[in-house]
C-alpha cells in the first residue's frame, strides 16, 4: 500500500507508538514501517522520555489509553500543556468505550479516536490523510513565514534608503558650511537622548521618536539655499546678511514640501516643523515666525536646544569650543535666547549623559 | 497454517482471515502471537483478580484481554471479555464473577484447538 503524502526534505518522519500490549504495538508497527521509523513505548511515562529525547523528529503519535504508570490521557494532559497537539497530530487507538473519556481526549488534542480492534488500511488511511493535513499546514505556515521574512528586508532596506537619503542630504548641507557630517549625528542623538530619557518620554512612541530624531538632521537643509559668501562668511554678518541667513529656517520648510517622495514618509511633518522653527525661542524673540511658548512644537524646541548646545561645545572659526559646563550653563541662563524652562530642567538632567555622549563620539 | 489448522482454529471460534487481515498477511507474526495467547497474562491476571476478590485490577485486566481476544480473532472469547467488562463497568461484580466459568472454558476449548 503506498501512502499518498508527500513529505518535505528535513521534516519529521518517526512515529511513536505507545501501548502497552506488545501485540499492538507489532500490528501498527507493521501498518508503517515501511514509511517511517518507528519509536515505541509501553507506557506514557516511558512516551514522554522518548518524545523529549526525539523532539524533533516525531510526526505522529499512536496513543493507547488504558496503560499501567501512566494512562494515555494523562500523557496526553502532559502534551496538551505544551501545545503539542498543535505541531503534531495524536491519535487515540483504543479499546476504550467510554464517550466521556473520548470526548476528553478530543478536547485535548487528539485528531482522531481509532477503535481497537483496528483494521490496518483503514488505519493507514486515517492517519496518513491527518498526517497529510498537517504537513500541508506545516508547509503553508513555512511558506508565509519565508515570505513575511524577505517582506520584512525588503522594508528594512528601503528604510535604509531612505535614511541614507536623508543623512546624505543633511550631510550635504553641512559640508557646505565647512562642517562634517558629525553635527548632524549629534543633533540626531541628543534629540532621541531628550525624547528617551526625559518625561518627554511618555508622550511619544518608540516609532514616534525615531522619525523625530531622523527629521531632527533636516534641520539646516535650508542652508544649501544660502548664498557661500554669507554661509562661510568667516567675520560677522551684517543685519541684511543676517536676514538672508535667518531665512534658512522658511527654505528648508519649503524645499521640503517641494520633494513629493518626502510626504510619504512618516517624519515629514517632523522635518518641516523642526526645520522651520528650530530658531524660535520661548519668549518670542527667535524666527522666522516670532512663536512664543507652546506654540513652539516641542521637538522644534529641543532641537533648538540641541543645536545650541552643538554650537557652543563646537570649535568654530570665530571662537574656540566652550567646556560642557559652560556651555549647559550659558543655555539654562537665557545667553543664547530664552527656552522653555521646563524643557532646561530637563536640559540639566540629562547634560551629563549629553556629555557622555560627546565624549564617546571623540573616541 | 495448512487448512486443517485452520479450519481447526474457525472451529473454536478464531476468525483468522481477520486476524490475518489485522497481521498484514503476516502468518508466521500471528502464530507467534497465538502461540502467547495460551499463557496469556492477561488471562491470568483477571483469572487471579476475580479469585482475589479484586474488581480494580479484574477491570484493568479483562479490558486488556479484550482487546487481545480482538486482534487476535478470538471473537466469541471477545464477547464474553466484553460482557464482562461491561457488568465490572456497571458496578455488578457479583455478576462478572459468575461469568467467570464461561470465560474459563472458552479460554480452555482455546488453547486446546491452538495446541492441535
Amino acid at each position: 500500500m503506498q501512502t499518498s503524502f508527500m513529505r518535505r526534505k528535513g521534516a519529521p518522519n518517526t512515529m511513536l507508538i505507545v501501548d502497552d500490549d506488545e501485540m499492538n504495538r507489532v500490528l501498527l508497527s507493521m501498518i508503517f514501517e515501511k514509511d517511517h521509523p518507528i519509536l515505541e513505548a509501553a507506557n506514557g511515562e516511558e512516551a514522554l522520555a522518548i518524545f523529549a529525547e526525539h523532539k524533533g523528529e516525531i510526526c505522529a503519535i499512536l496513543l493507547d489509553v488504558q496503560m499501567p504508570v501512566m494512562d494515555g490521557i494523562t500523557m496526553l494532559g502532559k502534551l496538551a500543556g505544551e501545545h503539542v497537539p498543535a505541531r503534531i497530530p495524536i491519535f487515540l487507538i483504543t479499546g476504550e468505550t467510554k464517550s466521556e473519556v473520548i470526548q476528553q481526549a478530543y478536547d485535548l488534542g487528539v485528531m482522531d479516536v481509532i477503535p481497537k480492534p483496528f483494521a490496518p488500511p483503514i488505519v493507514q488511511r486515517r492517519v496518513n490523510s491527518v498526517m497529510e493535513l498537517f504537513a500541508a499546514r506545516n508547509h503553508f505556515a513555512d511558506v508565509v513565514a519565508e515570505q513575511t521574512e524577505e517582506l520584512r528586508e525588503q522594508n528594512q532596506q528601503l528604510q535604509n534608503l531612505n535614511m541614507g537619503m536623508i543623512e546624505a542630504l543633511a550631510t550635504a548641507t553641512e559640508f557646505r558650511s565647512g562642517e562634517s557630517g558629525e553635527h548632524v549625528r549629534r543633533i540626531h542623538d541628543i534629540t532621541r537622548l531628550f525624547l528617551e530619557k526625559t518625561p518627554l518620554r511618555a508622550q511619544f512612541s518608540d516609532e514616534e521618536i525615531r522619525q523625530i530624531a531622523l527629521a531632527a538632521i533636516l534641520h539646516d537643509v535650508g542652508k544649501i539655499s544660502i548664498p557661500d559668501a554669507i554661509l562661510n562668511k568667516p567675520g560677522r554678518l551684517t543685519p541684511e546678511e543676517f536676514a538672508v541667513m535667518q531665512q534658512h529656517t522658511v527654505s528648508g520648510d519649503d524645499m521640503l514640501t517641494h520633494i513629493p517622495q518626502l510626504k510619504g514618509l512618516p517624519f515629514y511633518d517632523y522635518a518641516r516643523l523642526i526645520a522651520r522653527h528650530h530658531h524660535e525661542r520661548w519668549d518670542g524673540k527667535g524666527y522666522p515666525d516670532g512663536l512664543a511658548g507652546d506654540d513652539i512644537p516641542i521637538y522644534a524646541q529641543i532641537v533648538g536646544v540641541a543645536d545650541v548646545y552643538d554650537a557652543l561645545v563646537s570649535q568654530r572659526v570665530y571662537k574656540p569650543p566652550f567646556e560642557h559646563g559652560d556651555a549647559v550653563d550659558m543655555i539654562i541662563n537665557g545667553r543664547c535666547g530664552v527656552f522653555n524652562p521646563l524643557l532646561m530642567e530637563y536640559f540639566r538632567d540629562c547634560a551629563p549623559a549629553m556629555r557622555e555622549l560627546y565624549a564617546r563620539r571623540a573616541d | 497454517m495448512d487448512a486443517t489448522r485452520k479450519e481447526r482454529l474457525h472451529a473454536a471460534g478464531i476468525n483468522v482471515d481477520g486476524a490475518l487481515e489485522r497481521f498484514m498477511g503476516n502468518e508466521s507474526m500471528l502464530e507467534r502471537f497465538l502461540g502467547r495467547f495460551l499463557e496469556e497474562k492477561s488471562y491470568a491476571a483477571l483469572a487471579a483478580a476475580v479469585a482475589a476478590d479484586d474488581a480494580a485490577a479484574a477491570a484493568a485486566a479483562v479490558h486488556t484481554f479484550k482487546s487481545v481476544c480482538g486482534s487476535l480473532g478470538c471473537d466469541r472469547m471477545q464477547q464474553l471479555a466484553l460482557a464482562q467488562e461491561a457488568k465490572m463497568r456497571a458496578d455488578d461484580w457479583p455478576g462478572a464473577k459468575a461469568m467467570m466459568p464461561e470465560l474459563q472454558e472458552e479460554y480452555d476449548r482455546i488453547c486446546a484447538a491452538l495446541r492441535g
